[in-house]
């Protein structure tokens, strides 16, 4: 590969004004990781599932082995800084066939999650927002409406709205989608500066008061009674060890997962290495320093065997826990003790729900796109819309696949029970592996890149952050493995993740074999960095 | 466009002349497509041609269009055997076409409706002031003006149309300072970007023109007149605002130049 003549492989443009700044990779990336979900789900699964854990710690460890994977995919970023994430780097940096199957499985597995993020507008989102109010006014029908929303068929009808909105959204643009993103976090800073605010404010007693007084129509004196169903059940708080601990670092390290997602944007973004520096690792520290930060006061306000006890019920016994999922906002909002306090609480949270559904849609898209731009789709998936200037068929076919994946994941078992987290950490190992050896096997490529820059002494800390974020997935794959409650390892979804890893395998062949009887090589594509 | 062009393309001639074919087969089909860039200066300054430095290259020919006209420029191009970049059609969203000649690989750009780089020039509302095969006078200056990073061929494009064209207030073979001056009265950013870039303009002419005083004072003069037509224009509230914070806030976009792709 270094033997490449580079005149052939490279070209070169000026005078470009990218649309991504700093800011804009941030808040895409503190978006996808969204705190709101992150918040939520760690403090839902985490004291119920792994009573000895500490949301503190684990969220630190979180941080740190995520930290070392961003690193790897910033040098990634900087080295081939092109839309398409890791199908850029493991076709040039490894093998073309490996980086195509390994980009499918890994825009299937996160379309495949946004479909969740869609359930969660309104779990997370509209469920604690009317039920707060309902309760704060004295109004039974929105209470009612709360625990309604939360059903399949209008999470369904909802989840639908929310991902055919995204998709118009970025159909008008990627200027305007950004604008969004900056609108978007403004009102899910809100909700989570508001939430910090009454978790510093207010005391263990008032938040017991409020509970009770809120609870009051569903179980009398509830906090206490929560806390007693579920020792009843067979939960116990257990109190600090290390091994829950270092396994409930998984659930805030799967929202942290979002801070890398800007590499599918890398061709989009000025000032590369600045802006995604800033954008991967400046989100994944600013999102675990809120993890770490709302884990610690929520202990001491909601307590922490409450919170065990809460998330246990709503399973084990659910007429002794709230109506709807005690996500965090519906606690939150409740500890507020006021309509106001709860709506900017559970508007925040709406927003950091929401936050997820385009940005992954963007991911996935700009997958798509690449993977037609090398010609491995057909052309009309690059297709721009001379209306609308955007790659419209790309949109609307991730837009479409979403929507069916919501519906498969509320109405089919099969596919309820899917985790294909795994699918994600197979494509991060093998971008790992590839990024430990790209500077030596493309070193033409390498050499003429920004990472280049970035060496030590000759040697190329890209290989180092690559060696170091091989190690750092490869922990976090072992406990997902051996956690069946994080992702496991149930036949059915390893059984999906090879199926669509072999798929892609297939498709990749059989779409070199047909452009090859086109007359075209599109092994010679893979031996240059993809345009922009 | 059937010629071997590496042989003869290096020549900032046949550059202009090959422009200038695409530009009369634009107008044969009705499309309004006008040179900008350092072609488009060359196209406008023959007179003092023979100070552009015989080192000039020229990588590709720049035109502006309007995008309601994207349609019909596509199909220009295609029927004259040159391939879109599909890539960069998405990543700009259809701001700029890229055209390559699939045998010589001249390479074209065709920007829509507004330059958009270290700052932003909309030139919707400009093609009608003046028929020629480039954009108005005032706009090709304003398009060198407005680079925060003045290159040598940039300071050459600049010196060539003050020395070819005087300074007034209408466009017909002039440029329209007063139009200049409104503009920048409204952009505090773009104004210190022109700004700035006339006193490097000063400094540079008087080494430049060491040995032609009549183009040094000719330079100087339409510096001069530029310069104190931008102060003396009554400047709009955001400019006034915007200039209270000054450069402790960046003022211009950045452009990414050369980069491989």
């Amino acid at each position: 590969m270094d033997k490449v003549p580079t005149t052939v492989f490279l070209r070169t443009t000026s005078g470009l004004v990218k649309s991504a700044g700093a800011a804009d990779v941030f808040v895409y990336n503190i978006g996808v990781i969204s705190i709101g979900i992150g918040v939520s789900l760690t403090h839902l699964t985490g004291p119920a599932n792994y009573p000895g854990g500490s949301i503190p710690i684990a969220s630190a460890i979180a941080t740190l082995l995520m930290f070392f994977i961003a690193l790897a995919f910033w040098f990634w970023s900087v080295a081939i800084p092109r839309s398409g994430g890791l199908y850029a780097y493991v076709t040039r940096g490894l093998n073309p066939a490996l980086g195509f199957a390994l980009s499918f499985v890994d825009a299937f597995a996160w379309l495949f999650y946004n479909a969740l993020a869609a359930t969660y507008i309104t779990s997370i989102g509209f469920g604690p927002l009317l039920f707060n109010i309902g309760v704060f006014s004295n109004d039974a029908g929105l209470v009612r409406l709360a625990q309604e929303i939360v059903q399949p068929v209008p999470q369904f009808i909802i989840g639908t709205v929310a991902v055919v909105l995204a998709g118009i959204l970025l159909i008008t643009g990627m200027r305007k989608f950004f604008l969004f993103q900056k609108i978007l976090f403004l009102i899910a800073l809100i909700g989570i500066i508001t939430s910090i605010l009454f978790l510093f404010v207010r005391s263990n007693g008032e938040f017991v008061a409020n509970f009770n007084t809120a609870m009051a129509p569903y179980i009398p004196n509830a906090y206490d009674t929560v806390i007693e169903a579920a020792k009843t059940k067979g939960w116990r708080f257990s109190g600090f060890n290390w091994e829950d601990t270092v396994k409930l670092a998984v659930w805030p390290i799967l929202p942290l997962v979002g801070g890398i997602f800007s590499i599918a944007i890398g061709g989009e973004i000025r000032e590369v290495k600045k802006s995604q520096g800033i954008g991967i690792l400046g989100s994944i520290i600013v999102a675990g320093i809120v993890f770490v930060l709302v884990g610690h006061l929520s202990y001491r306000v909601f307590g922490t065997e409450f919170q065990g006890a809460v998330a246990f019920n709503s399973t084990a016994d659910p007429t002794k826990s709230t109506p709807i999922t005690p996500f965090f906002p519906l606690l939150a909002g409740i500890l507020a003790g006021n309509v106001v306090g709860s709506v900017l609480i559970s508007l925040g949270f709406l927003a950091w729900a929401y936050f997820w559904i385009p940005a992954t849609l963007v991911y996935a898209e700009r997958a798509v796109l690449a993977w037609s731009l090398d010609r491995l789709t057909p052309a009309s998936f690059g297709y721009v819309s001379e209306r609308f200037h955007t790659p419209v068929v790309a949109i609307v076919v991730t837009v479409i696949l979403n929507i069916a994946f919501l519906y498969l994941f509320l109405f089919i078992p099969f596919f309820s029970t899917l985790t294909l987290v795994l699918a994600a950490m197979l494509a991060w190992t093998i971008t790992m592996v590839a990024g430990i050896l790209f500077p030596f096997r493309a070193k033409e490529l390498y050499k003429r890149s920004g990472a280049s820059g970035l060496d030590f002494q000759g040697f190329p800390l890209m290989s180092v952050a690559n060696f170091l974020g091989l190690i750092s997935v490869l922990i976090l794959t072992y406990l997902l493995w051996n956690d069946p409650l994080a992702a496991g390892h149930s036949p059915q979804s390893l059984l999906t993740i090879g199926s669509v890893f072999g798929f892609g395998f297939a498709f990749f062949y059989i779409m070199k074999q047909r452009r090859k009887r086109q007359g075209i090589d599109i092994a010679l594509a893979f031996k240059e960095i993809p345009v922009e | 466009m059937s010629q071997q062009p590496d042989q003869i393309l290096s020549e900032g001639q046949e550059y202009e002349r090959s422009a200038l074919t695409l530009f009369g087969e634009s107008k044969h089909r009705n499309i309004d497509l006008r040179l900008i860039g350092s072609i488009a200066v060359r196209v406008r300054c023959h007179q003092y041609s023979k100070i552009i430095s015989s080192a000039r290259k020229y990588k590709d020919i720049d035109f502006y269009a309007l995008g309601n006209e994207r349609g019909k420029i596509k199909e220009m191009f295609l029927d004259l055997n040159f391939e879109i970049d599909r890539a960069l059609q998405i990543a700009l969203e259809e701001m700029r076409y890229s055209f390559f000649h699939k045998d010589s690989r001249l390479r074209i750009d065709v920007f829509f409706d507004e330059l958009n780089f270290c700052h932003r020039l909309d030139l919707r509302n400009r093609l009608s002031v003046e028929q020629s095969p480039t954009i108005p006078l005032a706009d090709l200056l304003l398009s060198k003006l407005q680079i925060v990073n003045l290159e040598a061929k940039d300071i050459e494009d600049i010196c060539l149309l003050f020395l070819e064209h005087p300074i007034g207030d209408c466009d017909k073979d002039c440029i329209n300072v007063g139009y200049i001056s409104r503009l920048l009265a409204d952009d505090w950013g773009f104004w210190f970007t022109v700004k700035q870039n006339l006193a490097k303009l000063d400094s540079d002419t008087k080494k430049r023109f060491q040995k032609d005083s009549n183009s040094y004072l000719r330079i100087q003069s339409q510096l001069a007149t530029l310069d104190s037509r931008l102060l003396l224009e009554t400047k709009a509230w955001r400019w006034i605002i915007r200039a209270k914070i000054g450069t402790r806030l960046k003022w211009y976009r950045t452009v990414e130049e050369g980069e491989i792709f």
